[in-house]
C-alpha cells in the first residue's frame, strides 16, 4: 500500500520542508539586517529540490550583495521580496497536496458503487 | 526548527529594534543633558547587535542550527560613546568649569533620526516576516481539507 | 466408476484436489496482503502519532509533514475500509446463491 506515497506527493513534502527551510533563512537575514558583520544566507533551491535529501539543505552566503561599512549585506528590497515568494510557494505547495489527497480520495471512494 | 521556532526569531528582531529605538530616544531625550548622577554630561549610547545561538534543543534537531552564523538577534551590549563632549562658551551656565565651558554631548539629531528611521524600518521587515511564517503556518491547516 | 473404500482405488480426480488446494492458497495470499496491508497502515498512524506528538511538544517538528502524515494514515484507513466493505458484501452475496 505504498500508493500513498506518490512521486508527487513525495516531490510535494520535499518542496514544502524546503520552502519552510527558506523562509528560515529570510528570517535569519531580516533579522539581523543590522548586525555587524552578518553575510546574507540562501539556498540553492531548484538544486536542493533535485537532490534526494537526508543530510540538511545546503546554505551558502549570497553573492554579489553590496557590504556596508559594518560588514553587514543584508538588502532589505531582496529578503522582502522573497518573503512574499516563500510565502506563496508554501501556499501553492499546500494546495497542489490538498489536490493530490483528495484525488486518492476520490480513487477510493468512488469505486464504492461497483 | 518549523515554522513557529522561524518565528522566534523574528520575535527576536522586533525585541533588539524596539531596544535600539529606546536608545535613540534616550539619547534625542538627553542631547542637551549637562548634568548626570555619574558627573558630566550625559555620554551617547549605542547599540550592539549580535547573532544569538539557536538555542541548545533546536541546534540539536535541526539542520540549521548545522549552517552556523544563522538565528536570531540579541543586544549584546549598549555602550557609551567615547567621543569627548562638545564644550561650548557658556560662563553663566551653572554647569560651567572653571574657564567657563560647559560640556554637551556629543550628540547629533540628524543622526540620530536616521538611526531611528533605520529601526522602525528593519521592525516594519520583521514584523512582516512574523505574518508571513504565521499564514504559512495557518496555510498547512488546509493539507486535512 | 466410483471405487468401493475397500477397493483401494484412491480417486485422485481434479475436483477433489483442486478446490482444496487453490482455496488454501488464495486464502494465504489474500490474508497475508491483506496483513501486510494493515501494518502499514499502522506504521502510518505511529508515524502520524510521532509527529503529531512532536509538534505539540514544541520539538521543531514541521506542521505541514506531521499534517500530511495524518492525511496519509487517513487515507490509507479508509482504502482499508472501502476494501473490507467490498469483502464483506462479497462474501454476503455469496452467501446469497443457494444451490
Amino acid at each position: 500500500m505504498s500508493f500513498i506515497d506518490t512521486p508527487t506527493l513525495s516531490l510535494l513534502q520535499r518542496y514544502l520542508d524546503l520552502t519552510a527551510f527558506r523562509q528560515g533563512l529570510v528570517a535569519s537575514n531580516v533579522a539581523n539586517v543590522d548586525t555587524p558583520g552578518y553575510r546574507t544566507r540562501d539556498v540553492d533551491f531548484q538544486a536542493e529540490l533535485q537532490r534526494a535529501q537526508e543530510a540538511g539543505p545546503q546554505v551558502e552566503e549570497v553573492p554579489g550583495l553590496v557590504e556596508r561599512p559594518d560588514g553587514n549585506n543584508v538588502s532589505l528590497d531582496r529578503e522582502g521580496l522573497l518573503l512574499a515568494q516563500t510565502q506563496l510557494q508554501f501556499r501553492v505547495g499546500v494546495q497542489l497536496a490538498r489536490v493530490e489527497f483528495r484525488r486518492l480520495l476520490t480513487a477510493i471512494n468512488e469505486g464504492r458503487q461497483g | 526548527m518549523n515554522l513557529f521556532g522561524v518565528m522566534d526569531i523574528s520575535a527576536s528582531a522586533l525585541k533588539a529594534e524596539r531596544q535600539r529605538a529606546e536608545v535613540v530616544a534616550s539619547n534625542m531625550a538627553n542631547a542637551e543633558t549637562t548634568r548626570t548622577p555619574e558627573g558630566g554630561p550625559y555620554r551617547r549610547h549605542h547599540i550592539v547587535f549580535s547573532t544569538a545561538k539557536p538555542s541548545f534543543p533546536q541546534a540539536l534537531e535541526s539542520r540549521m542550527g548545522a549552517a552556523s552564523g544563522i538565528g536570531g538577534v540579541e543586544v549584546r551590549e549598549v555602550v557609551p560613546d567615547s567621543a569627548p563632549p562638545l564644550r561650548r562658551y557658556e560662563p553663566s551656565h551653572p554647569d560651567a568649569d572653571a574657564d567657563g565651558y560647559v560640556s554637551y554631548p556629543a550628540i547629533n539629531p540628524v543622526e540620530e533620526m536616521v538611526d531611528l528611521m533605520g529601526a522602525v524600518r528593519s521592525y516594519e521587515l520583521n514584523s512582516s516576516a512574523v505574518t508571513a511564517s504565521k499564514q504559512m503556518i495557518q496555510q498547512s491547516l488546509e493539507i486535512l481539507r | 466408476m466410483i471405487g468401493s473404500i475397500g477397493s483401494g482405488y484412491i480417486p485422485q480426480t481434479p475436483l477433489e484436489n483442486t478446490p482444496r488446494s487453490s482455496g488454501e492458497e488464495k486464502n494465504s495470499g489474500f490474508s497475508k496482503t491483506l496483513s501486510g496491508a494493515m501494518q502499514e497502515i499502522n506504521s502510518l498512524q505511529a508515524d502520524a502519532d510521532v509527529q503529531v506528538s512532536g509538534l505539540l511538544q514544541g520539538n521543531g517538528q514541521d506542521v505541514h509533514g506531521a499534517l500530511i502524515a495524518v492525511e496519509k494514515a487517513d487515507v490509507a484507513f479508509q482504502l482499508m475500509m472501502q476494501v473490507r466493505n467490498k469483502i464483506v458484501n462479497a462474501y454476503q452475496e455469496v452467501s446469497r446463491m443457494q444451490f
